[in-house]
């Protein structure tokens, strides 16, 4: 199967590089990364002899079904929007997007594989990375300020993503994961429900700016050196225009504390977070706007964790870890919602 | 009775955990392997303990509406709480069980939807997230 893959793939690079001598697929292999989507990395060969030169590449193409319905177009610009290292995100180079499906049987795209760095969300909390928590956690919140900071137009994406108007922000959000349940929840969820009443009972003010919003920023989803750098900041496929808090409360869930260490994302102290973020964003933080995402956080996460359980058992994504999070996550995410309502501590 | 499927199931989870799934030579179908493997004992730890959280909770349920039955002003809903607090245990069938659950947790959404809507009903709202943070912390520790 990857040998046909391979030999697709480089066709159609022959063709995206007419001038290239000898493009070649080199090692091409499927990997686990972002359930949503099928990964593969391989070589891109060019030339032949001492002449000869490779680029490790990243192959993202849409399966049949997936964990979370994206459109792969808003996911490959906002990368493309953060290629220039003026604004200090650091993000894989984006190469092609191709829609037509006859090229690899569906859509797709191809990046730059930032190579020689972690990126799981466990090994950041072991030897030998754990001693430099609180480095990642700095700058893990500093990236994320300057996300907020960027301007949409100014980096291209008002010509890919809707602008909701400010006051309209929450609404668009909540409206699209209450859908998301409607379709897939297998049965009542009375916390969920509830958290959802109660964000439309107590809107938040609109937000100070319209930014980016990376969608699902959490510890994970981002590339680790062994020295408290990062060099990458990956899974961009929820990614829109809205209020920025939205990414400091997705960030700050119990459940992405995958050590139960009590720190936002298992690396910071909240209030240093909020601080190095206020900071880095030029943004303050309202206190009772960061409650009101945090709460949409817990509906959003749910929403995603019954969905990808429902993917699963229809075979639209035979991917376990899509089944694993979803039985392991519903309770832990009930849980979390009660205690961002204040109903649990 | 036949073995016991759930110690089955375990094992094969172990099979795939610690030999099976290192005899893939392919990267990614050895990750794939070991995560049906977690899965599996995800499933076997599940599934030991799924019918009897259902059970009590289901009893702790049916038990909380008929408390609250008589005091609910609304003459529909009341019949509707009463009618859904008086089942038994019933059978003890995981499909069944769930569909029980399913019913009471419906019956709760709409006496919470009905406790927000009264000002006069705090205390109904309060006993009700009550209610919900017992069975979180069941289905957690079970």
């Amino acid at each position: 199967m990857s040998d046909d893959l391979a030999q697709r793939l480089q066709a159609y690079v022959a063709q995206r590089l007419p001038d290239a001598e000898n493009p070649r697929v080199v090692a091409l292999e499927r990997i686990h990364g972002g359930a949503s989507r099928e990964t593969y990395r391989f070589r891109l060969s060019l030339g032949e002899g001492a002449e000869q030169r490779e680029r490790p590449l990243i192959l993202r193409r849409d399966p049949p079904g997936s964990c979370i319905e994206t459109d792969r177009r808003n996911e490959f610009e906002a990368y493309r929007a953060f290629a220039d290292e003026s604004l200090g995100v650091p993000v894989p180079e984006m190469l092609w997007l191709e829609e037509d499906e006859r090229w690899l049987g569906h859509p797709f795209f191809v990046m730059q594989e930032i190579t020689g760095y972690e990126a799981s969300p466990v090994a950041i909390s072991q030897p030998p990375y754990a001693e430099y928590a609180e480095a990642y956690g700095r700058e893990k919140y500093e990236i994320l300020g300057r996300i907020a900071r960027a301007e949409p137009r100014g980096i291209g994406l008002l010509a890919h993503f809707a602008a909701p108007a400010p006051g309209d922000c929450w609404q668009r959000e909540l409206a699209h994961w209450e859908e998301v349940l409607d379709e897939d929840e297998p049965g009542p969820q009375p916390i969920i429900r509830a958290a959802i009443r109660w964000l439309r009972a107590h809107p938040p003010p609109p937000p100070l700016r319209v930014g980016v919003v990376h969608g699902d920023y959490r510890t994970g989803n981002f590339l680790y050196d062994r020295d408290g750098g990062i060099h990458g900041i990956l899974d961009w496929e929820m990614a829109h225009l809205g209020d920025p808090l939205e990414d400091l409360a997705w960030g700050f869930s119990p459940l992405f504390d995958f050590q139960g260490s009590g720190l936002a994302g298992g690396l910071l102290e909240r209030e240093a977070a909020l601080r190095i973020w206020q900071e880095s964003s030029g943004l303050d933080v309202d206190r009772d706007a960061l409650q009101w995402w945090e709460v949409f956080t817990a509906v959003k996460g749910q929403a995603i964790w019954l969905s990808s359980g429902r993917e699963f058992l229809e075979g639209k994504n035979p991917d376990p870890i899509l089944a694993i999070a979803s039985l392991s996550m519903v309770d832990k995410q009930d849980r979390a919602a009660l205690v961002a309502l204040g109903r649990a501590s | 009775m036949s073995l016991d499927a759930g110690r089955m199931l375990g094992r094969l989870a172990e099979s795939l955990l610690t030999g099976r799934a290192f005899d893939l030579a392919v990267p990614y179908q050895q990750q794939s392997a070991l995560g049906f493997g977690m899965l599996l004992a995800q499933i076997r730890g599940q599934l030991e303990g799924e019918a009897a959280i259902l059970a009590e909770e289901n009893q702790a349920m049916r038990a909380f509406l008929k408390r609250e039955a008589a005091g609910i002003g609304d003459g529909e809903l009341r019949q509707r709480v009463e009618a859904g607090a008086d089942g038994g245990l019933g059978s003890l069938r995981v499909p069944d069980l769930r569909a029980a659950n399913d019913a009471l947790r419906r019956l709760l959404i709409d006496l919470h939807v009905y406790a927000e809507s009264r000002p006069a009903e705090r205390d109904l709202e309060e006993r009700i997230w009550q209610q919900l943070l017992a069975t979180t912390e069941r289905r957690l520790s079970g």
